[in-house]
C-alpha cells in the first residue's frame, strides 16, 4: 500500500476508513508522516489511489491531498501525487 | 557540550572519534552528543559508555538520525536512565479503541498508533492483546500488516486466549502466539517501561 | 593513484548481510527438491555438494567483497583465499574458478591488473585453474570467485554433526576484523596489520591436507557471521557446545583494540543475532568481541573424537601454529552455545 491519502479532517477521514472497507478495499491508517501537511492528523493507506478516490467521491468524501511513498537509503520518501 | 557528526561513517569511527572526545574532557567531565546514521552505531557507542562507567542516551531523530549523548564525570545530568540493546518496552493493548470519548476516533486512532510503533528504535519487547484489544489482531484487521511487520522485526506478540475464546475469534486471529494470564502477567512483571492502552 | 579503499563503505566480510536479516529473506524462496544435492541451503552450509556418480560430487561455491586492505594484490590473495576456503572446508579439492569483479570507471585499471593477479597467485597456489569470469563497473571496487571443486561424497566434512565428547578444533587466530577496524580508525600497529593481512591469505588448504587422515565429525570455516555463530551452527539441535575463552587463538594486539573498543557494525550484528542462545558467563568483554568478530578468510573450525584430537591438533599446527583446541562438544543443554 504505497499511496497515502490525506484529509481536512478528521471525520473525513474516518468516513473515508469506513467506506473503503465496506467496499472490500485493503486500506491502513497511519499517523501523518512530518514531511507532509494536512489538516487532519490520521492519513490513510491505499493500494490504488485512483479506485479509492472514486470510491470516496460516490460516497461524497473528498481527498485534500495524495502522496506516494518511497525507500531510499535515509528512510521513507513521500511525493506529492498531482491529481 | 562537544557535538560530533558522524552520520555515514563506519564503525569504529564513530566510537573513536566520541571516545577522543571524552578523553579530552578529562577529569572536568561534559557531555558529548554524536549523530549516527544506523542503530548498529547506536549500540556500539552505548557499548563503550557503559564499558568505561559513563551514562548514555540516545534519542531518534528524523532520517534514520540517532543521536547518542554520552555524559562523562561531572557533566550535566541525563534525565533518562541508560538505554541498552533491548528496549524493555511492553504495550499491551486491552482495547480496540484509543482514549475516551468517540468510538470511531477511538478506533482510528488504535490503528494509527500501532502503525506508529513501527517506528521505534529499538522496537518493543512485546505487544500484548487483550479484551477487545484481541480483535485487533485478527486476519482481517486492517493492522495486521503492520502487527506483521513488528512480528518480523523481533516483536514478540501475545493475545489473551480468554479473550479470543469469549469473542469466538480464537480461529480467525491472523499474527502472534495466543497464550494464557500467567503469559501475560511474566511479560508485564518483567518489563522495563509498559504502556497501557 | 587513488586510494583502493576510499570509496569502499564497508570492506571484506564486515559487509555480509545480517544472518538474522538473510534468513528472513531465503524463507521465502520456493523449495528445490532434487536428490543429488547432498547439500544445500537448509543446513546453511559452506558450499552446495551434488553428486555426479557414487565417488563423485562436485562442490560449488562463490563469494565476493569490497577491499578492506590497501594494497591491491593483497586484497586480490584474500578475496581468492576466502572464496576458496568453503571448498576445503567440506573436505572438497577446488577444481577451477571464475572472476567475478565491480570495478569503478574513475579508478586506474593497473590497480585492477593487481587484484586479479593477486587471486590467479591463490587458484594456482589450490592446483586448481582459472578460466574466466565476469567484471562490470560499479562505484566501489569488488572482488571474488566462483570456485567448482570435487569431493567424494562418502567424505563429505558437514558443518553441523558434531558428536558429545568431540573436541573442537579453530585453525587460524581470531581478530582479523578488530585489526581492519582499528585500521580504518588509523590506530592499527603495523605489525597487527600484517598478522592479520598474512592469515587472511593463507588458503585452508594446508590444515584441510593435515585433516584428511584422522575421522572428521564436522567442519566448517569462520566467516563475517563470526565464530559463535559457527559454533550454534554446528550445535545444530542435537548437542550444545562449550567454548573455552581463555584458549581462543586470536592476534595479540586485537586484545587490546577490542579493550579500546575498536569494533565493527558487524560484530555488533552478531551479537545481536546471538542474543537468546549463549550463555557468556564471565567471559571479559575483549574475548566476548573476538568471539563475535566478523573473520575474513578465517580458519577452520572443526569437531573430531578425543581420542585423536590432540595428535591432529599437533599435526595441524605445523601449517598452522596458532591452531589451538578451543572446546567441547556436549549433549544438548539449556542453551545451544557456552563460554567459559
Amino acid at each position: 500500500m504505497s499511496y497515502i491519502l490525506t484529509f481536512a479532517n478528521t471525520h473525513e477521514a474516518i468516513f473515508a476508513e469506513k467506506a473503503l472497507l465496506q467496499a472490500g478495499y485493503q486500506v491502513g491508517v497511519m499517523p501523518i508522516p512530518s514531511g507532509i501537511k494536512a489538516g487532519c492528523g490520521i492519513a490513510l493507506r491505499v493500494v490504488n489511489y485512483i479506485v479509492s478516490i472514486a470510491l470516496l467521491k460516490e460516497n461524497n468524501l473528498v481527498v485534500s491531498g495524495v502522496y506516494q511513498a518511497s525507500e531510499n537509503l535515509q528512510g521513507t520518501v513521500y511525493d506529492e501525487v498531482r491529481l | 557540550m562537544t557535538n560530533i557528526d558522524a552520520i555515514g561513517q563506519v564503525c569504529p569511527i564513530p566510537v573513536i572519534r566520541a571516545k577522543k572526545a571524552l578523553e579530552a574532557m578529562g577529569a572536568a567531565g561534559g557531555v558529548v552528543a554524536i549523530l549516527v546514521d544506523s542503530d548498529i552505531s547506536r549500540q556500539n557507542l552505548q557499548k563503550m559508555a557503559t564499558g568505561l562507567g559513563y551514562q548514555s542516551e540516545y534519542m531518534q531523530k528524523e532520517n534514520g538520525i540517532i543521536e547518542v549523548t554520552i555524559v562523562a564525570g561531572e557533566g550535566c545530568a541525563v534525565e533518562k536512565p541508560v538505554t541498552d540493546e533491548d528496549s524493555g518496552l511492553v504495550v499491551a493493548i486491552g482495547r480496540d479503541t484509543m482514549g475516551q470519548g468517540s468510538q470511531e476516533l477511538g478506533k482510528i486512532l488504535i490503528k494509527g498508533f500501532i502503525y506508529a510503533l513501527k517506528e521505534l528504535t529499538p522496537p518493543p519487547t512485546h505487544v500484548l492483546f487483550f479484551n477487545s484489544g484481541v480483535s485487533l489482531a485478527i486476519s482481517d484487521s486492517n493492522s495486521m500488516e503492520d502487527l506483521r511487520e513488528l512480528e518480523a522485526a523481533g516483536v514478540i506478540v501475545l493475545i489473551c486466549g480468554t479473550c479470543t475464546n469469549y469473542y469466538d475469534l480464537t480461529e480467525k486471529i491472523g499474527v502472534g502466539e495466543i497464550t494464557n494470564m500467567y503469559g501475560l502477567v511474566t511479560v508485564m512483571a518483567g518489563a522495563k517501561r509498559i504502556i497501557n492502552i | 593513484m587513488m586510494s583502493l579503499l576510499s570509496n569502499c563503505t564497508s570492506g571484506g566480510c564486515g559487509a555480509k548481510i545480517g544472518p538474522g536479516e538473510l534468513s528472513k529473506v531465503l524463507s521465502g524462496l520456493p523449495a528445490f527438491c532434487d536428490p543429488k544435492l547432498l547439500i544445500g541451503f537448509d543446513a546453511s552450509d559452506d558450499a552446495a555438494v551434488y553428486q555426479i556418480n557414487v565417488d563423485t560430487a562436485i562442490v560449488s561455491t562463490v563469494d565476493f567483497f569490497s577491499p578492506m586492505v590497501e594494497d591491491p594484490r593483497s586484497f586480490g590473495r584474500i578475496a581468492a583465499a576466502n572464496a576458496l576456503s568453503d571448498v576445503y572446508a567440506m573436505g572438497g579439492t577446488p577444481l577451477f574458478a571464475l572472476n567475478l569483479v565491480c570495478y569503478p570507471e574513475s579508478l586506474e585499471l593497473d590497480a585492477l591488473g593487481e587484484i586479479l593477479s593477486g587471486g590467479a597467485e591463490k587458484i594456482q597456489e589450490a592446483g586448481a585453474v582459472l578460466c574466466g569470469g565476469h567484471s562490470i563497473y560499479d562505484k566501489e571496487p569488488k572482488y571474488g570467485l566462483a570456485v567448482t571443486g570435487r569431493l567424494d561424497p562418502k567424505q563429505i566434512w558437514r558443518n553441523n554433526t558434531p558428536t558429545p565428547g568431540d573436541q573442537l578444533i579453530l585453525t587460524k587466530p581470531l581478530g582479523v576484523g578488530i585489526i581492519m577496524a582499528a585500521l580504518r580508525g588509523e590506530m592499527a600497529d603495523e605489525q597487527a596489520v600484517q598478522a592479520a593481512i598474512s592469515s587472511m591469505q593463507r588458503l585452508n588448504k594446508y590444515a584441510a591436507d593435515k585433516m584428511r587422515s584422522f575421522p572428521i565429525n564436522a567442519c566448517t570455516d569462520i566467516t563475517g557471521f563470526g565464530l559463535l555463530a559457527h559454533a550454534r551452527e554446528m550445535a545444530g539441535d542435537a548437542t550444545s557446545i562449550v567454548l573455552y575463552s581463555s584458549e581462543l587463538p586470536y592476534i595479540q594486539q586485537a586484545y587490546a583494540y577490542a579493550g579500546d573498543y575498536l569494533i565493527t557494525a558487524a560484530a555488533q550484528r552478531n551479537r545481536n543475532h546471538m542474543q537468546g542462545f549463549m550463555d557468556l558467563g564471565d567471559t571479559p568483554f575483549a574475548l566476548q568481541e573476538l568471539m563475535f568478530d566478523p573473520q575474513t578468510s578465517g580458519g577452520l573450525f572443526l569437531s573430531a573424537p578425543k581420542s585423536c584430537a590432540q595428535e591432529l591438533l599437533k599435526a595441524i599446527q605445523e601449517v598452522e601454529p596458532q591452531a589451538a583446541i578451543v572446546g567441547e562438544v556436549l549433549v544438548p543443554q539449556n542453551l545451544p552455545i557456552l563460554v567459559r
